[in-house]
């Protein structure tokens, strides 16, 4: 059984004008996979991301994550399935104003019932594991972007999900900061994470497993190493 | 596989939602403490003053009549027959009574001051159960008795001893009264219900009649009744009374002026309260008006929220918490405030303090009530924003 399988998925936004995201995507996951999801703005890769990390549904077609049938699920149940299995990963962060580094990677265990004092225990780790041991108490403001995005990482990971998903991880940032931030992922991945990405980077995707190029909603082509 | 947040977490994020946004929480907070502090303050000053009239009316009672002699139609003025005041007191229902008659004299400091300047002071004859009968109380000494009836001694009202300067009974005053010296034997406490009483001084009947040669008709008499009955006696005494001209009998009830004001009070105190209620409903609209355009502006965050795995429901429970935080804050502030108020203004005008511990509880549950009212539907938009949309950047 795969991790994540869609077959024949279809997202359209009924515009006017209609804009049809994704067109018939057939796509598997395996768990440790680590995949890149490459092609230009506009191609409906962050839409594709949306229906694999289970915060969007297909309007056509069948998503399956870890066996489950994402159409049968109730919006609280995949509130549940995104709380215990996936991590996001944001192009712009996302991380909380005001609030220190520890508080946001902690806010990744809040909706899974865990005591405050726990999640600043496992916050903690993760920023290590990332690490950013230094900088726990510090502001995003106070942060560097490439210090932003890895807190945003711990963030993903502190509820050690299956899958983390990261939509333009390295976006924002230089090539050198970009390329520390793969670093993490892929250590992530050799831990036995499963991580997919999106980019519109040949040399992000380069160094990921398997390269999904898409292209006006479709698959174009996937190369494997 | 679920999805959890904990009761304390979910307070504690509406906690951090007005805690990172200070300057806009306290002016969001403040309608709805001025209202509350409206409410609480017209409250405790209202229950304040009625305390203390309905003091008032407890000491005096309601069951006090007092019956003069008004004017026939021409202006000519019978009197009261001799014994009117036994015949009232013969009514089944009175309990007590007593009568005074105006004497025709004045009463001054001494005889180098002339007749005419009586300082507004009338001098009537008293029996020793009037002060009883009002209700009064002594302030210096004691009223006149069966042996003072006919010595010249005096006993004054409290405004009038005021008016003749005398505050203590030692050395034993005296008062000039007709063209006798009178030895003062008491001062009357107020009778706030007979400020014509306060400005008097009483003498005994029978030196009255030797001195002044009043008759025993009487000006005033005074009944305690049956509570239950006072209109039937009203209805009988004239005829009681005065059998030959009972239309010129005129009966009135003390108590009704402070039960006016007391339905007065609690008019105006209703319309403060409304005014209040007001001010609160429009805090509420502010709260609802800021939540809408926090919403909006925390897209983001309920994007993110829901991506690490919240609920439709826990993003509501948290809109919901935090406007009821912010009202909940607003509303102790207000409660304080207000019992602020009530606190200096009783202390100000020498009230007693009373507490409406209904109304404290009252706005309080009402400024949660608005914060969650005003809460409910910047709440139910902010769970309804698609997630997919709400992170999307590009």
């Amino acid at each position: 059984m795969s991790l994540i399988e869609l077959s024949k998925v279809s997202k359209s936004y009924p515009g006017p004008p209609r804009v049809d995201a994704l067109i018939d995507v057939d796509l598997r996951a395996e768990g440790g996979d680590s995949v890149a999801v490459i092609g230009p703005s506009g191609s409906g890769k962050s839409t594709l991301l949306h229906i694999l990390g289970a915060l969007d549904r297909p309007s056509t077609g069948s998503v399956r994550i870890a066996d489950r049938d994402i159409s049968e699920l109730s919006d609280k149940q995949l509130s549940g399935l995104r709380a215990n299995l996936i991590g996001f990963v944001f192009q712009d962060f996302f991380l909380l104003a005001g609030t220190t580094a520890l508080e946001n990677v902690a806010q990744g265990l809040l909706y899974r019932g865990v005591a405050a004092r726990e999640r600043r225990e496992r916050a903690g780790h993760a920023l290590e594991t990332v690490g950013l041991a230094e900088r726990m108490d510090h502001l995003p403001s106070q942060l560097s972007g490439g210090e932003r995005q890895r807190v945003a990482i711990a963030r993903a990971i502190v509820g050690n999900p299956s899958v983390v998903f990261a939509d333009e991880p390295t976006g924002n940032l230089d090539t050198k900061t970009g390329s520390g931030i793969v670093d993490v992922l892929l250590n992530l991945n050799a831990a036995g994470t499963t991580v997919v990405v999106i980019t519109h980077d040949r040399e992000v995707a380069a160094r990921f497993d398997r390269e999904i190029s898409i292209r006006d909603g479709r698959i174009a082509g996937e190369r494997s190493s | 596989m679920k999805s959890r947040l904990l009761w304390r977490d979910t307070i504690g994020l509406g906690y951090r939602g007005i805690l990172t946004r200070r300057g806009r929480s306290v002016l969001t907070a403040a309608g709805i403490a001025i209202g509350i502090a409206a409410i609480v303050a017209v409250l405790g000053i209202s229950a304040s003053g009625r305390a203390d009239l309905l003091a008032v009316l407890d000491d005096l009672g309601t069951n006090l009549l007092r019956v003069t002699q008004g004017q026939g139609i021409l202006g000519q003025s019978s009197g009261f027959p001799d014994g009117a005041a036994e015949m009232a007191g013969r009514i089944g229902p009175v309990s007590r009574y007593s009568a005074t008659t105006l004497v025709d004299t004045s009463v001054r400091r001494s005889e180098l001051i002339p007749e005419l300047q009586t300082s507004g002071i009338g001098v009537f004859t008293a029996k020793d159960n009037l002060l009883d009968v009002l209700g009064g109380t002594m302030q210096e000494g004691r009223f006149l008795d069966a042996a003072a009836d006919r010595l010249p001694v005096t006993v004054l009202g409290s405004v009038a001893a005021q008016r003749l300067g005398i505050r203590a009974l030692d050395p034993q005053p005296r008062v000039y009264l007709g063209d006798t010296w009178f030895t003062v034997i008491g001062i009357v406490d107020a009778l706030p219900l007979h400020p014509d009483l306060e400005r008097a001084a009483f003498i005994g009947s029978t030196i009255a009649a030797d001195l002044f040669d009043t008759t025993a008709a009487p000006s005033a008499i005074y009944l305690r009744v049956n509570p239950e009955v006072v209109e039937d006696v009203v209805d009988v005494l004239p005829a009681s009374v005065n059998p030959e001209s009972p239309d010129q009998v005129e009966i009135t009830r003390p108590s009704d002026a402070l039960a006016a004001r007391k339905a007065a009070e609690e008019a105006l105190t209703g319309l403060l309260v409304g005014l209040g209620a007001v001010a609160l409903l429009v805090g509420g609209v502010a709260i609802a008006n800021i939540m809408v355009m926090s919403v909006l502006e925390r897209r983001m965050e309920i994007g993110v929220r829901r991506a690490l795995g919240a609920t439709r429901g826990h993003i509501r429970a948290q809109f919901l918490i935090e406007s009821t935080l912010l009202a909940a804050a607003g509303g102790v502030v207000g409660v304080l405030l207000g019992a602020g108020i009530t606190v200096a203004f009783a202390i100000n005008r020498d009230l007693t303090l009373a507490v409406p511990v209904a109304g404290l509880f009252g706005s309080i549950g009402a400024a949660l009530a608005v914060g969650a009212l005003a809460g409910l539907y910047p709440a139910i938009r902010a769970a309804r924003i698609e997630p997919a949309e709400a992170v999307r950047t590009g």
